[in-house]
């Protein structure tokens, strides 16, 4: 892994049917992130009127070596009437799995929304199962904060969802 | 020993008053405006600076506070607007949505177990109208009192979340409950 260079930049026009694949295609997706079809072309639209760089919503290609390998994505929550934080994820296409390249991409987004918004609190989900995901959540130094009951509703079933926190104070490993 | 005949005496005296739910009426809007500008009122938790109270009269105006992302209903005590209740959905996916509940009391009417019985009542009309799995409820960490009594009302403590509100020069944990419809209800 450490001979792969791993970035973030925009979400090009060229990205799209690979950046599509990972939201309509079961296979692409993986286990725990396959919840239905959805609209391909509203992604398309929503791409070419703000290249999916809005104030609620920040995504960004993770690039290897320069190619498109997934993305990386940050909603911005509001939660009573003066608190923010950002919710984050992260997706890579399947061949792009399971050599770190998911860990140094979210690293480098959890260093990015630090630098360029206020926001005090990171927050990640991720169901229960998918264990993965959270030995990585737990190697970038996010706290596992609970479990929360039925929050997701996939493949016929409610889910758990475990929630990790990062705080712009807490340390970073 | 002591709780548990205090708490009695508290039960003996909630029995005496009607609770229950109804829409906001008209003539409401003006006790519910005073409540959200008034810091004292509001208690220690709730108070988050001044914001446009007139933002209510505009939706019930126009939606009576029933809205599909929110339900806002009055808490009446025998009869009397005693305070609110409301319920906002959220969920990440649209295709599973599930309500945030809150309740907000007169002082007047705080400290009887007006609030847990409000807060039942909205569980079970949220459980009847709407298809939902799951009810989110979650107070800050030094709110005890409201602990409780989502505690008493079944609600399990799911975790506490770091620095989710910004309240009095500081950022402050909360502590998130659930209550499933498959939850046993007390």
């Amino acid at each position: 892994m450490n001979e792969e260079n791993v970035t973030l930049r925009p979400i090009a026009e060229a990205d799209l049917p690979h950046f599509l694949s990972l939201l309509n295609d079961p296979d692409a997706m993986g286990e725990h992130l396959w919840f239905g079809w959805r609209q391909p072309d509203r992604i398309r639209r929503v791409w070419a009127e703000n290249g999916l760089l809005t104030d609620e919503q920040w995504t960004l290609a993770i690039t290897v070596d320069g190619e498109f390998r997934g993305y990386a994505a940050a909603m911005r929550e509001v939660a009573a009437p003066t608190g923010w934080h950002w919710s984050m994820g992260a997706q890579l296409l399947p061949g792009a799995r399971g050599r770190g390249i998911g860990t140094r991409a979210q690293r480098l987004f959890v260093d990015y929304l630090f630098a360029h918004s206020t926001a005090m609190r990171l927050e990640a989900e991720t169901e229960s199962a998918n264990l993965a995901e959270q030995r990585v959540l737990e190697k970038l130094g996010f706290v596992r904060e609970g479990v929360k009951r039925a929050q997701v509703f996939r493949a016929g079933e409610w889910r758990d969802v475990v929630l990790y926190s990062l705080l712009r104070t807490d340390p970073r490993p | 020993m002591r709780n548990r005949r205090d708490r009695s005496a508290v039960g003996a005296c909630m029995s005496e008053e009607r609770v229950s739910l109804r829409p906001i009426a008209e003539d409401e809007l003006s006790a519910i405006e005073a409540l959200v500008n008034d810091p004292q009122a509001l208690g220690e938790f709730q108070w988050y600076g001044w914001r446009d109270p007139q933002r209510f009269r505009r939706r019930w105006q126009e939606s009576r506070l029933l809205e599909e992302e929110q339900w806002m209903l009055a808490v009446a005590v025998d009869g009397e607007f005693g305070g609110f209740v409301a319920a906002n959905r959220s969920g990440v996916r649209p295709a599973a949505p599930y309500w945030s509940i809150g309740v907000q009391l007169l002082p007047g009417v705080r400290g009887r177990g007006i609030g847990t019985r409000a807060q039942r009542l909205l569980v079970d009309y949220l459980f009847a109208h709407s298809p939902v799995m799951r009810l989110e409820a979650d107070t800050e960490a030094g709110n005890l009192a409201e602990q409780r009594v989502l505690e008493k009302l079944g609600f399990t403590r799911e975790g506490v979340q770091r620095a989710v509100t910004f309240r009095a020069g500081e950022w402050r944990d909360i502590v998130r409950y659930s209550l499933l419809r498959t939850d046993p209800r007390p």
